[in-house]
């Protein structure tokens, strides 16, 4: 490289350096300093682990609508005595499950990831999903990306504020339903060969998803919760090929339904696409169980720094009416 | 793949870029090639087929009416006078009929995917007894764009403007270049052939202009005219519900977002070709400052209305019929009205043209209609108003009434861009008769604050706008903006830049909240 070529590539750098401090800047200054709705933060109830105390959160449940309907933090708790939370999202992409897990892991040292195989079937386009890629790791990365917006409401005294989450989310993630609207159709997991092919786009953020967990030595469940809608055995087929070649515990809710209880006349809410409260509680009953037998988890009850569960488990017992 | 998208800024232009400076610089062309044709694919799938069939038909009848000259050349050799006006005769009439099938062909492609469902409802509907099945096809991306390309290229070929390219892969560059295959500029195969095929190395200071540019485009999409759309959709989508004010505040805010959206895609194209060393043609010269609508189109949508001279306007011109009717018209009236009846007749096919390219729907042809009725009628009324600024003792060149001539100007082109944008015909005379007969004023704001849109929203779109405003001032005055910021001192510039970037970073309109809005012009 001549003389010229070394000065123009250094300029660039320098204000490329420059910009960066502008985007770190502005990020901090933009970012929701609380993660209460009116704190401005995106999907409140996914991000309430934000403020949980430091390292309490043993298990970090991620993916899409399927995991806040059907998984019930507090059920487990009250059993088994494990802290866990859903930081599930509508339509969540397994992209933006990774992105959600890095937020998850700064604040809390996650034991155990059960993910949600749902969204690894979001259908899109290959240039969509790499856009969604590259929008949650953007966002992941400089929260200006995701909160620029913010600019309309935030007041001067908070721009340099260090953020203070103080929102409460009595259901650790999960999304109460008491409707009941069963579904009386026939069976939908008829036994095949077939396979319905993980999107690529999907199986390269897995493939991250997974390198994150072994490098930080967490322990990855894939779960699949009760769904007559969205679920087939070509899904199930494709899933479990992906998790026995990486070594992956696959759980399957949708198969053998009746060992835990599983009724959908009375467990969902939607006719047969979402679990209510009752569904969830089966299908984390016997999740929970599944786990006690497989995986080294602490059971907090007896620990007075998480007697805070025990009053969220009697409020959420108010609020379960079926 | 939107041109805003990080997939196309980040991945995309960055991708195509470094392939483009690794390769020896015969086969850049080539990375251009290939990248286009992907981003093609990306886009448009299988619909590519008919970009192919239009750069095969065009390629061909290139080779052919080279054939012909070549042939006719030699064959002309030797010969008499008398015998070389039989074979110059022969010649033209092979040379048309191989441009009549080119050009057919590809406009055939063109109105049987765009205009089937229009002329089958229309006849349908005229015609109580027809019952045409109204098949509507999916549109390949920039079709509009690349046919007029293509029929361009191949009448200059056979005008003997230029000789046609003999590589097909060139012919398919020039008409799929990505930067410029979904909303123009139409380009013109002279102007573009050698910049896109002969090769640049790697230029600093054209990659800096380049990316400035697109943040420049960027700034106009995202912060103004992304910002106004859920205002402008839900004006024009429920009008009834309005007074007069908020309709016209609507027409006001479409017309800037059509051209901040618009204007702004071309920024973004012409700064993605200028990375490569392609300079792209002007779309766009500060149209809002035009004294008159004819005027207007010369700096609005340049290459088409360009186009549509050059190919329609001309040819309608130098036609049999139209010097017939010239000739009449010449001999019958006097000599103002000889040569403006023709000129009417003429302008009356370019801007039916141009109504019927925009949309396959009547309001199109009504919006070109509209146009050719105030231009006819400036034409017409002419020794008129010049009667009046001599009888009032008025300064054809005075400031004041250049001002009123602007702001004249402004009016008619929002009256124009809001039959554009409206559903139909009748909606438009329906949100026109509003702004005449109700316009209510009050209660204004309140109800302006609640279409979705708030203070803040006004204020930066404003303040877009008048950054806008301020840099077109200058350009109308001469002052070319970026060489002047480029002379600037290097804490000055890099501040200007910086403070771009970070206006589209922070003000622009993406992200959670805001559903991506797709180019206006990239639809047609």
């Amino acid at each position: 490289m001549n003389k010229t070529g070394l000065k123009q590539l250094i300029k660039a750098l320098s204000f490329m350096c420059v910009l960066l401090v502008l985007i770190v800047a502005s990020s901090y200054m933009l970012a929701p300093k609380d993660n209460t709705a009116e704190g401005g933060i995106v999907n409140p109830n996914a991000n309430g682990f934000f403020s949980e105390p430091k390292d309490s959160i043993d298990i970090a449940v991620v993916g899409n609508s399927d995991a806040y309907s059907g998984f019930s933090p507090l059920e487990l708790w009250n059993e088994y005595g494990y802290t866990s939370y859903v930081s599930a999202e509508g339509h969540q992409t397994v992209a933006q499950s990774y992105s959600q897990l890095k937020k998850i892991m700064k604040c809390h040292s996650v034991k155990l990831i059960i993910l949600e195989t749902d969204g690894f079937f979001t259908r899109s386009k290959l240039v969509e999903s790499t856009a969604k890629l590259i929008n949650a790791s953007m966002g992941s990365a400089f929260s200006v990306f995701q909160y620029h917006d913010r600019w309309k409401r935030v007041k001067p005294n908070e721009l340099l504020k260090a953020p203070n989450y103080t929102a409460h989310c009595t259901a650790k993630g999960q999304w109460l339903s008491n409707e009941v609207k069963g579904y009386m159709g026939g069976e939908y997991m008829v036994k095949t060969d077939k396979r319905e092919e993980i999107p690529f786009s999907t199986k390269t953020s897995l493939d991250m998803l997974v390198k994150m967990c072994a490098e930080n030595d967490i322990k990855l469940l894939f779960l699949e919760l009760p769904s007559q809608s969205s679920w087939s055995y070509k899904r199930h087929n494709a899933v479990k090929d992906y998790a026995d070649e990486k070594g992956i515990t696959f759980l399957d809710l949708n198969i053998d339904r009746e060992s835990f209880g599983f009724d959908w006349k009375t467990d969902t809410r939607d006719g047969g696409n979402h679990l209510n409260s009752r569904g969830a509680r089966k299908a984390t009953l016997f999740i929970g169980k599944y786990l006690s037998e497989n995986y080294p988890l602490s059971d907090h009850r007896g620990d007075n720094r998480f007697k805070q569960w025990n009053a969220d488990y009697k409020e959420y017992l108010e609020k379960v009416k079926i | 793949m939107s041109y805003t998208s990080y997939t196309y800024l980040l991945i995309f232009l960055g991708a195509v870029f470094i392939c483009y400076t690794a390769l020896p610089k015969k086969f850049k062309w080539t990375v251009l090639l290939i990248s286009s044709y992907v981003f093609y694919w990306i886009n448009s799938k299988r619909l590519i087929i008919f970009l192919l069939l239009s750069t095969v038909a065009v390629y061909f009848a290139g080779v052919f009416l080279n054939r012909i000259n070549d042939t006719a050349a030699l064959a002309k050799k030797g010969l008499e006078k008398e015998e070389k006006k039989q074979v110059k005769a022969l010649v033209n009439w092979q040379k048309r009929a191989v441009v009549a099938l080119a050009v057919g062909f590809i406009f055939t492609i063109l109105l049987v995917l765009k205009y089937s469902a229009f002329f089958a409802h229309s006849l349908n509907s005229a015609f109580g007894f027809l019952h045409f099945e109204e098949l509507k096809f999916m549109l390949p991306l920039g079709i509009s764009y690349y046919t007029l390309q293509a029929a361009g290229y191949i009448i200059d070929v056979y005008r003997g403007k230029y000789r046609a390219s003999e590589n097909f892969g060139k012919v398919a560059l020039f008409l799929s270049f990505f930067p410029q295959i979904v909303e123009g500029p139409i380009g013109r195969f002279d102007l573009l052939a050698d910049p896109l095929y002969e090769g640049h190395s790697f230029d600093y200071d054209r990659l800096c202009k380049g990316v400035q540019l697109i943040f420049w485009g960027l700034f106009k999409k995202t912060v103004i005219a992304d910002r106004v759309n859920i205002f402008v959709s839900e004006v024009f989508g429920s009008y009834k519900y309005y007074s007069g004010s908020i309709i016209l505040l609507g027409g006001l805010l479409y017309t800037l977002q059509i051209y901040a959206e618009f204007s702004g895609c071309m920024d973004i194209v012409t700064g993605s070709a200028e990375i490569f060393g392609v300079p792209l043609s002007k779309n766009f010269e500060r149209p809002f400052f035009s004294k008159s609508v004819n005027e207007f189109w010369r700096r609005w949508h340049i290459t088409l209305g360009a186009w549509l001279r050059d190919y329609v306007f001309y040819s309608v011109s130098l036609s049999r019929p139209f010097m017939k009717l010239s000739k009449f018209a010449k001999k019958h009236f006097n000599e103002f009205l000889g040569s403006l009846v023709p000129a009417s007749f003429a302008l009356f096919f370019t801007w039916l043209g141009i109504g019927f390219w925009h949309g396959a729907g009547w309001k199109y042809i009504a919006y070109g209609l509209y146009y050719y009725a105030i231009m006819t009628a400036g034409m017409y009324l002419e020794p008129l108003f010049a009667k009046l600024y001599s009888a009032l003792k008025i300064k054809r060149d005075s400031k004041p009434l250049n001002i009123f001539r602007v702001a004249r100007t402004v009016i008619l082109v929002v009256g124009g861009m809001m039959l554009f944008r409206a559903d139909t015909v009748g909606v438009w005379v329906g949100m026109l008769k509003c702004v005449f007969t109700s316009f209510g004023a009050g209660g204004f704001l309140k109800t302006a604050l609640t279409l979705g849109m708030d203070k803040q929203d006004f204020l930066i779109v404003a303040v877009g706008a008048a950054v806008m405003l301020i840099i077109s001032i200058l350009q109308e005055k001469g002052i070319n903006v970026r060489d002047s910021l480029a002379r600037q001192k290097l804490p000055v510039r890099w501040c200007a830049y910086a403070a771009l970037v970070m206006a589209v970073v922070i003000f622009g309109a993406y992200g959670p909240g805001y559903d991506a809005v797709d180019f206006i012009y990239g639809q047609f």
